[in-house]
């Protein structure tokens, strides 16, 4: 039996051998097994089953449901080139109904059938998604064997109650054969859908082909249905090659022709995925025109792996002359992830040249390629065109453009061929940052990132962005652009140095007063808690060793100075984990409680992914409350808690919240020896083989005492044991608020932090008096008794602490894992008041938003005005002392791992 | 046989169906009127919270996640009132991540709804919950618009990159039909007020 028991909420104990990642799936199959791969219906789709429910389906009988359903497959038996066929099954064994659909919906496991559901009047749907949503059916495969990547079972919806009007038959079968369509795992594909959506018949913004009618050359699998005129119903070119793709007759092989190749980024070398491929023949564009995306037979999009940025063009015409594009996809859902916006214009293939230089590769030109029946024509490859240096960049307004560099470039161990110039003064590597208000958490969390002035600038107004390069160094110059609208005019440039990894921000004239300057290594390498700088401090190189975001935040009470200067920043640094190898319970790594990884001395990261957990091994005695929790990190973390000496797994979490991170609260009941486990989802055994990769922070506290019965916004008296002298009075009695702060005499349930309350109410401890939800998280009160090594944020005590307290009496209220109201940013901190008048508070992780800390008589005491607490400061506890934190402030919450001290004899 | 040009579609009746922009699925094309009329809440807000949850349905318990979110402008329905803040929860259907038994692996054919993030802003019209409680957006992701831009200056963009928005109906003044796109919240907020009234 487990010797741990729930605290406060239910963690998720695992069901034998669940959870694998659902992986990315590829553009020309919906579901792939492995890369190049996909799941299959057995023996080439021969009988492929399927068993029909026993109801009506709208305005039609049972029987002519099941007869439309029997020629929505048949549409597509009819594909000569495909070898499926169509096997009608038993009807399911119930009229599926709200009743009971369940089963046939999410099956625990398979149950040999192959579910055609008839909602007869929409109930079921109505019930799913609420009436009225417009949801008419869905189906896929419903169970595939991973082994032998085999489909075995597949299911259908459909909403009896769409079917009405004279097209009723009509809309029903061509619905029917487009989900059929992904029945048999065939995914969403673009030709010539797209154009009706506004797209050009040629590469944008050419329509190279004239555009006549399209009257049944829609192909059934593009994601948008365009009525009974579409012909949805008859598969089109584009169709047939990709069910014959999976399920070919050996006639398919002979009689067609295939062309292959590579989608290629501006520098030649990027492979590039989810690039849409059209190839048209020139003398039939619409009724000859297939399709491809690029890496659609990988999940696994790694530069360099199988599949990458590969693109099979088939059912081509023999003899026929094809114009290849490359197209991007605008709207619809695909399994390989589309890429928007693309590197470069949407050009033709050329031929030889073929080139990245738009001057010579125009993109309007196309090499007509002719494949012969049972031929391949390989490697026409399309390399999209590079903007020029010194050519001002389309970043528009609050826009991005992705620009490959001449040379690899590393930042804090991350290798990154090109970077996005984004409008608003900064450039990002591996994803673009379009965002205009600039914020510390962004900056921490967000991509790795040189901010010149991370500002609402406009370059759409005036001025311009471009970049410079030469083979050792590359240059971002933003040149009098203004703030949003159309105010002032900045100028800086962001130079990389490929040969030392160094960075140099040179500035100009600046007008904007705001914006936040720095580097940042990303979320993948950030602690979330660093602390900003002042960058015009010295001239020297900023060491991202030091810290991995090195960053000043600009704005009222620190305007922006650094116009005219030079900020350089040394990029090279590398961290690694400092507990490795701990990637099993055999290896787990012995720690001290509490602990926690927010620093770099402690640094903690998954890496690589899919090859990396980490253990860590500590004790606990009978009645600790443990608190275990992933407080800040960009992966997706899940958490173990193993029995450290049966290997037992007694608690798993993985989303402790709403977002991507793990929480566990539990207590022992019995002593132990624990181990905790982090790795990423879906290694939910943390053996290692997680999705993700990059640090994490990890904190683990336990505690002893008394749970107060608290939650959001409530007052929780308190007898404290022994007298507590406080601002002139003697308590033996306090409140717990909820809401981060302790009073005498009264309660206050006030969520609404504010200096004049602040003054005007009881005497008040605030360590954060902010609005608090105690009931997302625990409030723990503590004794001297309760006390001892290793409980606590910092054991409760601070350097200057008496330990005779613990004899002389001391109580400390510990706030763990409590979020602010309708978020789940955890927040960690403990005040300790001290039998002769001394108050301690540390701090933990923290958010870093709004709140009130300090100490006050209350009743009306006069404002001394706000001071800026530094980290460990000592105060006196008598009188009044405050700093408000403020979202709209530059100043937001900092006191995280921190100590505050009060001392009742302050000199 | 209807001969299937560019003006054919665009002026078709706004009683075509469209397979959804998301997964497997086949969802009715909405213009904004029918959407709005189909609508029991329309509102701009943010998202506070997200989580995980089930209800039971069907015969089974069926995953669920369910989203809190501030209500900032509120053009249909009623809401919640909390801590003086206006505020809509909409339990959908579904998972935010897949999962699959291993060796065999199982392929959800529900449609894949619109996942909201945290933080982020949306217009979003919304189903009249079941009797289990779920309800979902209009049209799915024709119904949830992600606003982006600077204060009072936001554009809207829904799932479908607003194709089919206007289809069948008179759209923005001063806004051509093609190509569709990012629209101004002001402008929609306010052609969706004339539709549902006071």
């Amino acid at each position: 039996m487990t010797t741990i028991q729930h605290v406060l909420r239910p963690f998720a104990l695992l069901a034998a051998g669940l959870c694998l990642a659902s992986a990315a799936f590829a553009g020309g199959p919906l579901e792939l097994c492995n890369p190049g791969q996909p799941f299959l219906w057995p023996n080439g789709g021969t009988n492929i089953p399927f068993n029909p429910d026993q109801g009506n389906l709208g305005p039609l009988t049972n029987a002519q449901a099941v007869a439309l359903v029997a020629s929505a497959f048949q549409q597509w038996g009819n594909v000569p080139t495909a070898s499926t066929t169509y096997l009608q099954g038993a009807p399911l064994p119930v009229n599926v109904d709200i009743t009971n659909f369940g089963p046939y919906l999410e099956p625990a496991a398979p149950d040999g059938l192959s579910a055609i559901v008839f909602d007869e009047d929409g109930s079921i749907f109505d019930l799913l998604f609420g009436p009225g949503s417009g949801v008419l059916g869905f189906a896929s495969p419903e169970w595939a064997d991973q082994s032998t990547c085999r489909i075995l079972e597949g299911v259908a919806f459909i909403n009896g109650s769409a079917f009405t009007g004279p097209d009723a038959l009509a809309v029903a079968l061509d619905i029917l054969t487009h989900e059929f369509g992904h029945y048999q795992n065939l995914a969403h594909t673009v030709v010539n859908g797209q154009i009706l959506l506004g797209d050009n018949t040629g590469p944008s913004p050419n329509d190279t082909f004239p555009l006549g009618s399209l009257t049944n050359q829609i192909e059934t699998m593009y994601p948008f249905y365009f009525g009974t005129a579409a012909g949805f119903s008859t598969p089109d070119k584009d169709d047939v090659a990709a069910l014959s793709a999976l399920y070919p007759e050996p006639s398919f092989a002979t009689t067609t022709g295939k062309v292959t190749g590579s989608i290629l980024g501006p520098n030649g070398t990027t492979q590039l995925t989810g690039v849409n491929v059209i190839a048209r023949n020139v003398a039939n564009p619409f009724g000859d025109a297939v399709s491809a995306i690029s890496s659609d037979y990988t999940f696994d999009y790694t530069q360099g792996a199988p599949f990458v940025g590969t693109y099979t063009l088939r059912n081509l015409t023999p003899g026929a002359q094809y114009a290849i594009y490359v197209d991007e996809i605008l709207a619809g859902g695909f399994s390989t992830p589309p890429l928007s916006p693309l590197p470069g214009p949407e050009e033709f293939y050329n031929g030889a040249g073929e080139s990245t230089n738009g001057s010579t590769d125009v993109p309007t030109a196309f090499t007509p390629v002719t494949v012969a029946a049972g031929g391949t024509v390989s490697n026409v490859n399309i390399l999209f065109n590079a903007p020029a240096p010194g050519v001002p960049l389309p970043v528009g307004d609050d826009g991005s453009v992705q620009v490959f560099m001449p040379f690899t470039f590393e930042i804090c161990g991350q290798r990154f061929d090109s970077l996005f110039v984004n409008a608003n003064g900064n450039v990002t590597f591996g994803a673009s940052d379009a965002s205009f208000s600039e914020s510390i958490d962004g900056f921490l969390a967000g991509p790795p990132r040189i901010a010149g002035v991370w500002d609402d600038l406009n370059p759409s107004a005036g001025g311009s962005v471009f970049f410079q390069q030469t083979s050792n160094t590359f240059t971002v110059t933003y040149q009098n652009v203004p703030e949003f609208p159309a105010t002032g005019a900045n100028n800086f440039s962001i130079t990389l140095q490929r040969s030392s990894n160094n960075v140099d921000v040179s500035y100009g004239a600046l007008t904007a007063t705001d914006g936040l300057a720095g580097v940042s290594c990303g979320g993948a390498v950030t602690s979330g808690f660093e602390m900003p700088s002042n960058l015009t401090r010295d001239n020297g190189r900023n060491d991202l060793h030091k810290q991995p975001a090195i960053f000043e935040l600009f704005g009222p009470g620190n305007l922006n100075d650094l116009a005219s200067r030079t900020v350089k920043y040394d990029a090279k640094a590398h961290f690694d984990d400092q507990f490795e190898s701990n990637n099993s319970l055999a290896r787990a790594r012995r720690i001290d409680l509490p602990f926690y990884t927010a620093d770099l001395d402690n640094y903690t990261d998954i890496s690589p992914a899919g090859h990396d957990a980490d253990y860590f091994k500590f004790h606990v005695k009978a009645g600790d409350i443990l608190a275990v929790e992933v407080v800040r990190g960009t992966i997706d973390t899940v958490l173990g808690l193993f029995d450290a000496d049966t290997g037992t797994l007694l608690a798993a979490d993985d989303d402790g919240g709403n977002g991507l991170l793990s929480r566990l609260l539990v207590q022992a009941n019995t002593d132990l020896n624990l181990a905790v486990a982090v790795s990423t989802f879906p290694d939910v055994d943390f053996s290692g083989d997680g999705a993700g990769s990059g640090r994490y922070v990890l904190s683990i506290s336990k505690y002893r005492g008394t749970i107060l019965a608290a939650g959001d916004d409530t007052a929780t008296p308190l007898n404290l044991g022994f007298t507590f002298p406080y601002q002139g009075t003697n308590w033996t009695s306090l409140f717990v608020n909820s809401n981060g702060n302790l009073t005498f005499g009264a309660g206050d349930t006030d969520f609404s932090e504010s200096v004049p309350e602040f003054l005007a109410g009881p005497p008040r401890i605030a360590p954060r008096w902010d609005d608090l939800d105690a009931g997302g998280g625990l409030i723990i009160a503590s004794t001297a008794a309760d006390s001892g090594d290793g409980y606590g944020l910092n054991a409760g005590e601070s350097e200057k602490s008496d330990h005779h307290d613990d004899h002389d009496g001391a109580m400390t209220i510990h706030y763990v894992s409590v979020p602010e109201f309708f978020s789940t940013s955890p927040n960690y901190f403990s005040v300790k008041l001290e039998q002769k008048g001394d108050v301690g508070i540390d701090y933990a992780a923290t958010s870093r938003t709004d709140g009130l800390t300090g100490i006050t008589k209350g009743g009306g005491s006069a404002d001394p005005g706000e001071i800026n607490f530094s980290r460990d400061d000592e105060h006196s506890a008598s009188g009044t002392i405050y700093e408000l934190f403020t979202p709209a402030d530059i100043f937001s919450f900092d006191l995280f791992f921190t100590r505050l001290r009060f001392e009742k004899d302050h000199h | 046989m209807q001969r299937l040009t560019l003006r054919a579609v665009l002026s078709m009746a706004a009683a075509l169906v469209v397979c959804c922009s998301l997964s497997a699925a086949t969802v009715q094309q909405l213009n904004l009127q029918q959407m709005c009329d189909r609508a029991d809440k329309i509102f701009r807000g943010t998202v506070l919270d997200v989580r995980e949850g089930t209800v039971h349905a069907g015969g089974i318990d069926l995953p669920t996640v369910t989203y809190r979110l501030r209500v900032d402008d509120a053009l249909k329905g009623s809401f919640l009132q909390v801590k003086g803040l206006q505020i809509a929860e909409i339990k959908m259907i579904g998972k935010l991540k897949a999962s699959d038994s291993a060796p065999l692996r199982s392929f959800s054919p529900l449609p894949e709804l619109p996942k909201l993030v945290v933080g982020q802003e949306y217009l979003l019209l919304t189903t009249r919950p079941s009797s289990a409680g779920l309800s979902a957006t209009i049209g799915l992701a024709q119904g949830a618009f992600g606003l982006n831009g600077k204060p009072g200056q936001e554009m809207a963009v829904n799932g479908n990159e607003n194709r089919g928005l206007f289809l069948g109906m008179p759209g923005p003044t001063g806004l051509v039909a093609r190509p569709p796109g990012p629209l101004p919240y002001t402008t929609l907020a306010g052609m969706i007020r004339t539709i549902v009234g006071p």
